[in-house]
This record gives structure tokens, C-alpha cells and sequence, in this order.
């Protein structure tokens, strides 16, 4: 470390000469450093993917970077897992309480918003730690599908398609391309999986992806089984053979 | 006041109700919905102060949906039972009881369940079970003809005939009857859901 920095890249709530908070940065660096989730809408919802490793013994149908907020409200992760769970069980308490409270199912924004509250509350008191953990909210509310990102920052921003973790340059350079406005599931889910292909080591399998989709039609998140993940594989490959020739 | 009854059947679980709402010796309301539903496989009967009930229905509501998102299966009916009962002990132990009596019905991996939770905070678990002023009345009818080895079908008649004797002759029951099944198989369709 450059003496310039010196000091400053200690405490999170001392801003450096040049006005960076150096702290934070370093979180969004963790951000970058975490396997591949993206986020895409379609015409009739909204699709949650992740890369996500799995050791060979490891049991892998439990997923460790998608979450469940509400009936109607996902998220994916990248980065500092650990941190995720703490965001994502405050999301959850928020939700029922909004229940509670309006006798309402939240809307994607307030949860996001919420998050990003407490985010942006962990860059400006001593003693904590920023949140090593960008998280992909995914819903559907009264506005319809929705799509929101969450940094380390407290920062919360509304997307149509959005990739976070390694490779998300890589892969977002690509949907700036690629992504049209109201594709159906299947070209979504087949997008989502050419996303982490570009950037996976695996580009065969779907052993190491993870999907769920919240529906405009049923407001309730599923987990997206091997079966139809295999068959966006399959238009996936479609398509870069179509492309090929 | 009000007349509620719950039976449970080998194909799950059945609630039955009263309409009238009363104020004194008035009728508040003639079109009381007193059977709430919590979700497809659990279901709540209300006797007693409704503002209470249903402050007890929603947060049991939230606390089960936390509950099944952390833990990643869903709760029994014998824990939301348990749920509604934690609260009402506080609310005694504390000087503000909740003046209720819950019918609390509901169907999980076990089956059907019908579980009595009072204003004490005790829960007792029963075959068949009614509560409010027309209780009594509607016991009667009950021990007479409640078998088991019920089907649903035949529950819904017994408890529609249970509510009807004491709107007969309960001054604070009337106005129509409300029946609602839960069948075991809304588990099935609730896990598919998923």
C-alpha cells in the first residue's frame, strides 16, 4: 500500500484526502471477486441465476446463492455469502412486517430500498463493517416484474438485466447486446445460462447452475428444476451454433 | 357469543360457524366471516373479541411465513397452535388477556388436527371440538351423532347441523352458517407449489 493511503483504508468512516471511503470500495472488490448471478426480466417475470461450485461430495441440491424473502420476492448473491443470510433474513422480517402492518405483500423497491438502508447505515459507524455481499432482488408487485442490485455502498438501482462477481463485466457487455425487452421464459432462461457460460469453466452442465423464476401470473418464486434447466441448455446451444454459422 | 365448531375426519379437518356479530343486545353485523384462513392447509375459527383474533391471526400469519423461510419446511398445526397459545399466555400474564377462544384447524404431514387454544394459553388437542356461547348447544348435537371414521362430507353435515341447533336456541348465534373443509390433500398442493 502507497503511503497516500496510508491510515485512510482503516476506519470505514474516514474519508481519504481524494474523498474515498476505502473501506467500502474494498467490499465492492469482495463483490467482484464472488461467483456469476445475473438477473433477467421477461414478458411475464423474472428470472434469478447463479454459478455456483460444488465439491464432488458436496450435496448440492441445496442452494446456497438464491434466497427466498417472500412469496413473491427472490434473491441472488455475490460475494461474501455469509453476509447475504444476514441481509436477506432482515429482508424477510420486512416483509412479514409489511404484511403485518398494511395487510399487503411488500413491493420489490421497499425491500431493496430497505437493504440498501442498512448497507449504506454499515459505511458511516464505527466499530462495523460494510457488507462484503451485492445481492439481485427479483419480485413482482402491483408495478409487475421488477429487478433491483444492492451494493456495499447502500446504493440500489432498478434493472431490466443485470450480472454481479466474476465475469460480470464479461457478461454484461454481452446482455447490453444481446438483451431484448420481453423475450419469453425460455429465451430468458436460455440467455441466463449463455451468461454464465461465458464466463464458467463448466460449459456442458448445469451442475453448477442455479435458477429460479418468479412468475407475473402465480406472484410465487419456484426453483427451477434439472429437468427445464436442461432445455435451456439446449436453446442455448442452439442459438450459438445458429450464431457460429 | 358466536357458535364455532371444528371436527376432524380421517380426510382432514372441517370448520363450521355462526354469522351474527353482537353488540349488547344488538346485531352488529348479520355477515361475519368468523372462519379465517391462514393458507391452504391451515385455517382459523374465531370466538370472542374479533380485534383481538385477528391481531393473533396476522402475526401468527408472519411468524409462520419467517419460520418456513428459515428453516425451509413449513410449520405444523400443533406449532401455530402453539404460536397463537404463546401469545395469549402473555397477554394473561401481563394484565391484557385476549378475549378469545381459537378453533385452530389445519392439515400437515400427521393430518388432520383440530387444536383448542383459550385465552389461558393452553392448547388441548381434539377429535371434535366447539366454543363460544352456543357451545353448549352445539355439543350436543356433536356427542350424539360424531363418529369416527367420518368422510368430510359427512362432517360438513354434522357441523352444519351442530351450528344450526344453537342458532336455534342461542340468543348470541344466528344469521346463517359458514363451512369451510380443509382436506389432507391441500398439503400435496401447497408442497407442489412450492
Amino acid at each position: 500500500m502507497l503511503p497516500a493511503a496510508a491510515g485512510y483504508d482503516r476506519a470505514i468512516t474516514v474519508f481519504s484526502p481524494d474523498g474515498r471511503l476505502y473501506q467500502v470500495e474494498y467490499a465492492i472488490e469482495t463483490v467482484r471477486r464472488g461467483t456469476l448471478a445475473v438477473g433477467l426480466k421477461y414478458n411475464g417475470g423474472v428470472i434469478l441465476a447463479v454459478e455456483e461450485k460444488t465439491r464432488k461430495l458436496q450435496i448440492s441440491n441445496v442452494t446456497q446463492k438464491i434466497f427466498q424473502v417472500d412469496d413473491h420476492i427472490g434473491v441472488a448473491a455475490a460475494g461474501y455469502i455469509p453476509d447475504a443470510r444476514s441481509q436477506v433474513d432482515h429482508a424477510r422480517f420486512f416483509a412479514q412486517s409489511n404484511r403485518l402492518i398494511y395487510d399487503e405483500p411488500v413491493d420489490v423497491e421497499g425491500v431493496a430500498k430497505n437493504i440498501a438502508d442498512m448497507a449504506q447505515q454499515f459505511t458511516q459507524y464505527a466499530g462495523v463493517r460494510p457488507f462484503g455481499v451485492a445481492l439481485i432482488l427479483a419480485g413482482v408487485d402491483e408495478t409487475g416484474a421488477s429487478l433491483f442490485l444492492t451494493d456495499p455502498s447502500g446504493t440500489y438501482i432498478g434493472y431490466d438485466a443485470v450480472a454481479i462477481g466474476a465475469g460480470s463485466d464479461q457478461v454484461t457487455e454481452y446482455l447490453e447486446k444481446s438483451y431484448k425487452m420481453d423475450i419469453s421464459l425460455e429465451e430468458c432462461g436460455s440467455l441466463a445460462i449463455e451468461s454464465i457460460y461465458l464466463v464458467s469453466e463448466d460449459k456442458n452442465s448445469t451442475r453448477n447452475i442455479k435458477m429460479a423464476v418468479i412468475d407475473t401470473n402465480t406472484k410465487t418464486m419456484r426453483k427451477v428444476l434439472d429437468e427445464e434447466l436442461e432445455s435451456y441448455v439446449k436453446l442455448a446451444k442452439q442459438r450459438e451454433t445458429a450464431k457460429g454459422q | 357469543m358466536t357458535t364455532i365448531v371444528g371436527i376432524r375426519t380421517k380426510e382432514g379437518v372441517v370448520l363450521g360457524s355462526d354469522r351474527r356479530a353482537s353488540k349488547g343486545f344488538f346485531i352488529g353485523s348479520k355477515i361475519t366471516q368468523k372462519i379465517t384462513k391462514i393458507d391452504d392447509t391451515l385455517a382459523v375459527a374465531i370466538a370472542g373479541q374479533l380485534s383481538d383474533a385477528d391481531y393473533m391471526v396476522k402475526l401468527v400469519k408472519a411468524e409462520r411465513n419467517l419460520i418456513e423461510l428459515r428453516r425451509g419446511f413449513p410449520v405444523t398445526v400443533k406449532e401455530s397452535a402453539r404460536l397463537i397459545a404463546n401469545q395469549a399466555y402473555a397477554g394473561l400474564k401481563n394484565y391484557q388477556p385476549y378475549f378469545v377462544e381459537l378453533l385452530v384447524g389445519g392439515v400437515d404431514q400427521e393430518g388432520g388436527h383440530i387444536l383448542v387454544a383459550d385465552m389461558s394459553g393452553a392448547i388441548t388437542s381434539e377429535e371434535f371440538a366447539s366454543s363460544g356461547s352456543g357451545s353448549p348447544i352445539a355439543y350436543g348435537v356433536l356427542e350424539s351423532i360424531y363418529h369416527k371414521d367420518m368422510t368430510n362430507e359427512q362432517a360438513k353435515e354434522i357441523a352444519t347441523k351442530a351450528v344450526a341447533a344453537a342458532m336455534e336456541r342461542d340468543p348470541g348465534s344466528g344469521n346463517g352458517i359458514d363451512i369451510s373443509t380443509i382436506p389432507n390433500l391441500s398439503l400435496i398442493v401447497k408442497e407442489r407449489r412450492r
